[in-house]
């Protein structure tokens, strides 16, 4: 007698389809609460469509339960097809959510210090012997604070150096002491061969035996729409700040403040005994939280949060917003390579007026300070331009691919002190602000941007540099010039503005508004505040 | 055989209750969070009446009501009387710039939607850096409501040739007096109270401010 022998059918399981319900469940908690993580945000891009987005999603997940129960209790056919193609369809577009969120916060993350720290790496040299160390070995440093040696010291102790610390006043008498044996070891920044000013064959006599990391605390933790800010934005090239930006935000007025500072400014550096040397050279010897400080120092103000921003994120940023529209008033020529050293640089051409550029000619435009009479000052005024540019750019941003290119971009090369929330809580009030005033104002216009510069002579190679050990192209800043960005800054800082006795009002559309400048190129007081 | 099989059915029933529960409610945390925290004021400036060419914030003052009615009846009528529309929009201009009792942020300037496209941006800049200013400390005072409130306005109007972007252009000069409400936190009457508005109108057919020329010649404000 033939025996019927049913046939083992996973999908006939109550528990196989149990498993799948919590398995499309717990998928779906889990995209809600990655939504109300960023319901702010999305929120703001389209709260009617988020609204239907979620009735519809709360619907399918509600008819794939019911699928359930019809399933395993009407044990009829078409019901288990329609459960299990349910569920894996659903399961399957889920976790492509899931893993993309988890994409995007890496990405973000991957460009944010999350310890709210800035990093500068020094190597540790020798000069180019076989004799080896003991305890009796010396190290020399530059003169700095007690915090630095403290710092070198202590990095010195866990990469196993027992050596006593010898300061010198310069780098130029460091490397000499290292070369003439007063020192067996020297620390110098990370980039001194293209940082320092010693030629080729000094350095040839030199070798790296280590690398030490030294970190110092720089920003506030506080949240950040919840009064006006101040963050640094440092454009660096090769290790060094070739732009120095200060941009302070008001939530409560949308105004927005842009200063330049010159990276030549010569100013005390706070971290080398307020001895006097450019400003950049600040970051090269002791690191971006030294610039930072001597930043504050210099126009007696509070950094809130810094951006360091690798000139090669120009280049990619722009690429990846698909290009951004600049005007230019004349054609530019310079040159570019991603990597000098495996790279020869190439020849960029900016063309004059209005063009779509691509990332290189962007950075080509910033960069440009020679064919302006203004120098580098027209070059700071072209950096905020395109500032507002990619700004307005980001902030119409609606394509998520565009959005994970822009954020891959960040990761790579950005150093922020902001935390993942500050980006999103920034992300979210822009295009709240934006959508709100959308209906009376065009694009960001919401957001008032004024500029300004801090002012001063260029002098070339006229200010002893202590950093670089011989004389260097400084830029004397004037005495005002620190007065006016100082209130420029800070009257943007107030939660409420100052009152004015304002009663009237004109305008006429053939003469534009321009706000108040608080810089000048001609001060009646031509005097320095350092010098 | 047939209670296991009840017993079976109220467990998945159960089960499927529970597992519902959870995902529904917590997407409907998200939903009620999501409106809550919508900020408001988006709609309140938009406005929920409109004609064909602008719209009346949702908060608008008795008077502001009533000046808009009269433009969107102007605007109506056929054929329509390019004057009394322009005079009608330089008075809507004035009574929601010159309105701060129901203004929400300080960036919340009156009568843009009346201006030209091409000016709007830089006038607004220029009003948040000027006039708007003390706005922000009445706001943050929550003395705002009773700042001030524009509550009834006259219109002069004249036929003129106005210079737009290079090109002259036919446009109405509107000389319009107003009066406010009286105020405990400011001093109305230093506050204007006449201004020249030049209305001009574009190929679409609509009527934009592109100037305003003030009748008081220095700001008098005391006491505030």
């Amino acid at each position: 007698m033939k025996q019927n022998k049913r046939k083992f059918n996973l999908s006939d399981r109550p528990l196989f389809g149990a498993f799948l319900l919590i398995a499309s469940n717990a998928l779906a908690v889990a995209i809600v609460v990655i939504l109300n993580r960023f319901v702010l945000l999305t929120a703001q891009i389209s709260s009617r469509l988020l609204l239907l987005g979620l009735i519809i999603f709360a619907l399918i997940v509600l008819i794939m339960n019911l699928l359930f129960l019809a399933t395993y209790i009407n044990r009829k056919r078409i019901f288990k097809i329609l459960f299990i193609s349910c569920q894996v369809i659903f399961l399957v577009i889920a976790s492509v959510g899931v893993f993309s969120y988890y994409r995007i916060e890496a990405m973000i993350n991957g460009s944010l210090d999350q310890n709210l720290q800035s990093q500068s790496t020094y190597v540790v040299v020798r000069k180019n012997t076989t004799a080896t160390l003991n305890a009796a070995s010396t190290v020399g440093l530059i003169e700095s604070s007690t915090a630095f040696e403290s710092s070198v010291s202590a990095a010195l102790t866990k990469l196993g150096y027992s050596a006593k610390l010898v300061q010198e006043s310069s780098y130029a008498n460091l490397l000499n002491a290292l070369l003439d044996g007063s020192v067996d070891l020297a620390i110098l920044p990370e980039n001194y061969e293209t940082t320092l000013t010693a030629d080729a064959s000094f350095y040839r006599q030199i070798v790296v035996v280590d690398t030490i990391v030294l970190s110092s605390s720089t920003a506030s933790t506080s949240a950040i729409l919840s009064k006006p800010f101040t963050l640094a934005i440092f454009g660096t090239n090769d290790g060094l700040p070739d732009s120095i930006m200060l941009v302070t935000f008001n939530p409560n007025t949308l105004k927005v403040t842009i200063t330049s500072v010159p990276r030549d400014s010569y100013v005390p550096i706070t971290c080398d005994n307020n001895r006097l040397d450019k400003l950049n050279h600040s970051a090269t010897t002791y690191g971006l939280s030294c610039t930072i400080d001597t930043i504050q120092n210099m126009l007696d103000i509070k950094i809130d949060y810094y951006a360091d921003v690798n000139f090669n994120a120009v280049v990619a940023l722009v690429d990846a917003l698909g290009g951004l529209e600049v005007e230019v008033d004349h054609e530019i020529i310079g040159d570019y390579s991603p990597d000098k050293s495996k790279e020869p640089l190439h020849t960029v051409v900016v063309p004059a007026g209005k063009n779509v550029l691509t990332g290189e000619q962007v950075l080509t435009f910033v960069r440009e300070r020679y064919s302006y009479a203004e120098g580098d000052f027209a070059r700071q005024k072209n950096q905020q331009y395109v500032l507002q540019l990619l700004v307005a750019k980001l902030m119409s941003l609606s394509d998520i691919n565009t959005l994970t290119s822009v954020l891959g971009v960040a990761s790579d090369n950005v150093n922020t002190s902001l935390s993942q929330a500050d980006l999103l809580s920034l992300m979210s009030f822009g295009l709240e602000q934006t959508k709100k005033y959308s209906s009376i104002l065009p694009g960001i216009s919401a957001f008032r941007i004024e500029q300004s510069r801090v002012t001063g002579v260029g002098d070339a190679a006229s200010a002893y540099s202590p950093a670089q050990g011989s004389y260097a192209a400084v830029v004397y800043v004037y005495k005002q010039a620190i007065i006016d960005t100082h209130t420029f800054i800070t009257q943007n800082l107030r939660d409420v503005p100052a009152l004015n006795d304002e009663k009237t009002f004109a305008f006429d559309s053939s003469a534009p508004y321009s706000p108040k400048l608080y810089y000048s190129d001609y001060y009646d007081d031509r005097s320095f505040q350092w010098e | 055989m047939k209670n296991r099989r009840k017993s079976q059915i109220k467990s998945f029933v159960v089960f499927t209750l529970i597992v519902s529960l959870i995902s529904l409610g917590s997407i409907g945390y998200v939903i009620i969070r999501g409106i809550s925290n919508r900020d408001q004021t988006q709609d309140i400036i938009k406005g929920n009446a409109s004609n064909d060419f602008y719209s009346l914030r949702t908060n608008a003052t008795d008077y502001q009501k009533t000046v808009y009615a009269q433009l969107s009846e102007s605007l109506k009528a056929n054929p329509v009387n390019d004057s009394a529309v322009a005079g009608l929009v330089a008075q809507n201009f004035i009574a929601d710039f010159y309105t701060w009792s129901n203004k929400l942020t300080s960036n919340d300037v009156g009568g843009l939607q009346y201006l030209d496209s091409s000016i709007k941006t830089w006038v607004y800049a220029q009003a948040t850096n000027t006039i708007y200013n003390n706005l922000s400390t009445y706001l943050a005072n929550n003395t705002v409501k009773d700042t001030l409130t524009v509550s009834a306005s006259t219109a002069l109007i004249t036929a003129i040739d106005y210079e737009f972007n290079g090109v002259l252009v036919s446009a109405y000069s509107v000389e319009v007096n107003w009066q406010y409400l009286p105020s405990t936190v400011v001093n109305v009457s230093n506050y204007e109270k006449s201004s020249t508005v030049t209305v001009i109108r574009d190929t679409t057919g609509r009527f934009s401010v592109v100037a305003v020329e003030s009748a008081l010649a220095a700001a008098s404000g005391v006491g505030e």
